[in-house]
């Protein structure tokens, strides 16, 4: 398929971002496909920064390793990408401004020098280099000057004169004709959005009619907690900024009690200080929904990189045995699906979900088909009790009919083994009904799982990925013969009859992690051998990085 | 109505939460509270399992976690009557940092300590409040710690309502969780009581020959006088200050709140989700 990437690189604090942003959004708009990454230090200013954009025809949903143009704004940081260059790898940078060489890079390029920094002083705005840039990008990709001028307008909104020169350098780097040539992209017809992995949750959870978020910030998990925030007084959500993660947790808890749709956003480590809390909505069978957004760990890890270690962790989190489903979304498009499907699952099995996104799924923006906005997941299965009612009568689904307080019923609700009414017990015949009851629920929870998504199953070699791998994993199956794959957005409780479409094949895990967290999850349900391919350094997996895997282990 | 329930409380003959029980019983009958709209959060503990022994709407949570859950129901649900209650090895141990930030939140609701100045349940050790040099379980050579202040603590980071009461002093401890429960914001009530099996220093008689109340000692004693309060609630020896030590009138949570203050959130119905509105941000 025929594709084009940009990097701009630089440090934090050289608006990378904004520019980054701006540009992805002016070529979306123009009607091209876009999907973006970021690669940055965990730092406000200084260090590396490096905003990748992806553009195609067709939407896809990964990044390719190798740049075809790199706006250069940082020696050091373009030094540090040279892995990424290949020999027609144009470099632009400012032609005031020292840089790489080709003996420093020790590979040959195409350098394509510009007064930028010049040309923004001419505008009467120096600070406006990186609109003069945008500007000649722009220009040759041939994206209709008006979209960039939008935005511009936007982003200086109230300050005229700011707004003025930032036209004029947009308008003079469109003059500029960058001695580049790019491919011809078609403009799209069809209706699509850009969005990120944060605001697909944030959205779905809003849709979902979550009413309460209670969060300690950790990256890169805290873009949900503020995606909710800015929408708090529009669908009047209480957002709750907690001391730590434990207090986050139990007011989540709280609040679902009461009766709201609560959410908790977090990463591994965050998560780790929530374990009891899990516990304490399995045990009370309070509806709760946990976002982990995986970022490479233990302990700090690396907090503004990628990776899927959490799964076992996740699945097994909590002292005690007790029924709890995960997912981990694919796109920003089925993030806003899927997590509408975590609210009605919490709600109706009074269970604890947990949504895995990743740092590469927050950050990155897609292009992505019209998401489904699914009523029915509104359902709150909420009953209004009567006197004497029992919170945890025994039934034959395992599922007590919840009623909140402030209704009819007094609501009693313990965090120690219980009676039917909430009461603390030690009668062990009730404790051994209790246990039933509740992994009872799993029975029916199985029934709600769709299907994963699957690819040329008669192929010998079968991928199996989850979560955001979703796509460098098609890219990489679409672009190979003899090779399929089955890929999960719904990663615990697994159905074990997926074996059926495995026996035979060689079976391999492609995931973020060292150990093969999925693989030894799916050895254990289908009892097949299972071998995997892991990502640990930090980065996205991408259809490259699989070709090479499957090259180094023998597999093609 | 009453919020008695019938039942036989698991806790050792002559334990103190027994007149603390029969206090609170009259206290919220008295209030006149309907049961429907009242709930007990408690934590982990001997005074935890209050609610079991109470005919109410509760969670019984984990240990020292009760505040965030409070919090979270009463923002949800600002028609509820809330009012955390556990020992003090679980408010001021524990959950020794949601003391502290429930106090900033200054949101609507109650916290009563059951404070013995020891560890109940499991058996005897050393709480926070328990006293310097008093040997114990698990501090066998004497504690060597200093113990936590908590009226000082609450007034300094400006609770709203700060008060002390007795167990062995009915009519005093109606009065002081009544007005504590009246009062709109963080309202916090030490209450001293024995721990007959695990305490041997703070016993019922200890209790009752120091503490006395700030109003009654000097009818001027004024409880907005933030300093003034502050230097009574460093008084701990011969004699013990209980009562109304410290209150202001300040605006809660829920006032303060940009969505809150609009009235109440809507948790069971949200249908007013637009996708096209939604997604036009995103175009």
């Amino acid at each position: 398929m025929k594709d084009y990437v940009i990097a701009i690189s630089g440090e934090a604090g050289q608006g990378i971002n904004t520019i980054g942003d701006m540009l992805a959004l002016s070529l979306f708009r123009n009607g091209y496909c876009v999907f973006t990454d970021k690669s940055y230090h965990s730092r406000i200013r200084g260090g590396e920064y490096v905003y990748r954009i992806r553009i195609s025809g067709m939407p896809l949903y990964s990044m390719r390793q190798e740049f075809d143009l790199v706006v250069s704004l940082s020696k050091s940081t373009t030094l540090s990408q040279i892995e990424y260059f290949h020999d027609e790898t144009v470099l632009v940078f400012d032609s005031d401004s020292e840089h790489v060489t080709h003996e420093e890079a020790g590979i040959p390029f195409r350098e394509v020098k510009f007064p930028f920094k010049k040309v923004a002083k001419e505008a009467g705005e120096p600070r406006a280099q990186n609109v003069v840039s945008l500007g000649a990008l722009l220009s040759l990709f041939r994206v209709r000057r008006e979209i960039p001028e939008k935005l511009v307008r936007e982003a200086f909104e109230g300050k005229e004169e700011v707004t003025r020169a930032n036209l004029l350098a947009l308008s003079k780097g469109y003059e500029i004709a960058l001695p580049v040539e790019v491919p011809a992209f078609q403009p799209l017809a069809r209706e699509y959005f850009l969005m990120n992995g944060t605001e697909g949750t944030g959205l779905g959870a809003i849709a979902a009619g979550c009413k309460f978020l209670a969060a300690y910030p950790m990256t890169p998990g805290t873009g949900v907690m503020t995606f909710l925030a800015s929408n708090a007084l529009k669908h009047s959500i209480v957002v709750e900024q907690a001391e730590d993660e434990i207090a986050a947790v139990n007011m989540a808890v709280g609040a679902s009690f009461a009766g709201a749709r609560s959410l908790v956003t977090t990463s591994g480590g965050g998560f780790a200080l929530m374990q009891e809390g899990v516990s304490l909505a399995a045990m009370t069978e309070t509806p709760l929904v946990i976002v982990d957004a995986q970022r490479p760990a233990p302990a700090t890890g690396l907090p503004t990189r990628t990776a899927q270690e959490d799964l076992h962790f996740v699945i097994h989190a909590g002292h005690g045995e007790f029924p709890k489903y995960v997912v981990a979304p694919r796109t920003a498009r089925d993030a806003f699906e899927i997590t509408q499907k975590a609210f009605y699952i919490a709600d109706k099995y009074q269970i604890p979900v947990i949504i895995l996104l990743s740092q590469c799924l927050t950050d990155s923006s897609a292009t992505i088909e019209k998401p489904t906005y699914i009523e029915e997941y509104l359902e709150r299965a909420i009953v209004d009790g009567e006197e004497n009612y029992k919170r945890y009568i025994l039934t034959s689904n395992g599922v007590s009919p919840r009623a909140i307080p402030g209704g009819k019923a007094l609501v009693k609700v313990d965090s120690d083994e219980h009676d039917e009414y909430g009461h603390i017990t030690e009668d062990l015949k009730i404790r051994k009904e209790m246990v039933e009851k509740r992994m009872k629920k799993l029975d029916d929870l199985v029934r709600e799982l769709s299907e994963p998504l699957k690819f040329n199953l008669d192929a010998p070699l079968v991928l199996v990925g989850w979560g955001d791998s979703w796509g460098a994993i098609d890219e990489f199956a679409r672009s190979r013969k003899g090779v399929g794959y089955i890929h999960y957005n719904e990663v615990f409780p697994l159905d074990a009859s997926v074996a059926n479409l495995l026996r035979g094949k060689k079976v391999v895990t492609v995931e973020g992690n060292f150990t093969g967290q999925f693989a030894t999850l799916l050895k254990s349900i289908t009892g097949l051998e299972v071998k995997h391919m892991g990502r640990y350094d930090g980065r996205p997996i991408n259809a490259a990085w699989i070709a090479k895997e499957i090259e180094r282990e023998g597999l093609s | 109505m009453t919020y008695f329930r019938e039942c036989e409380p698991a806790w050792c003959p002559g334990c103190g939460n027994f007149p603390l029980r029969k206090n609170l019983i009259e206290t919220l009958d008295e209030l006149k509270i309907p049961k429907e709209l009242f709930v007990m959060v408690s934590g982990i503990g001997q005074a935890a399992k209050m609610p079991h022994y109470l005919e109410m709407n509760f969670f019984n949570g984990l240990h020292g976690r009760s505040l965030p859950v409070a919090f979270a129901i009463k923002a949800v649900n600002p028609r509820l009557t809330v009012v955390a209650e556990s020992g003090d090895g679980d408010m001021y141990g524990e959950g020794g940092n949601h003391f502290i930030h429930g106090i900033r939140r200054n949101i609507d609701i109650t916290v009563l300590i059951h404070d013995n100045q020891i560890y109940g349940l499991t058996k005897g050790q050393g709480s926070p409040t328990t006293q310097k040099g008093q040997v114990t379980s698990s501090q066998l050579q004497g504690v060597i710690n200093e113990p936590l202040n908590p009226l000082a603590l609450a007034i300094t980071m400006d609770a709203t309502f700060v008060g002390r009461t007795f167990i062995g002093d009915s009519e005093h401890f109606k009065r002081i969780v009544t007005a504590a429960i009246k009062h709109r914001g963080f309202s916090v009530v030490d209450i001293m009581q024995p721990c007959v099996t695990f305490n041997k220093v703070n016993t019922f008689k200890y209790y009752k020959n120091r503490l006395y109340d700030v109003k009654e000692e000097n009818p001027s004693y004024d409880p907005g006088n933030k300093a003034r309060a502050f230097e009574k609630s460093l008084e701990w020896g011969e004699r013990i200050p209980m009562g109304i030590i410290y209150t202001r009138d300040k605006p809660s949570y829920s006032e303060l709140h940009a969505v809150l203050k609009e009235g109440v959130v809507p948790v069971k119905d949200s249908k007013e989700f637009n996708l096209e509105r939604e997604l036009e941000v995103f175009r």
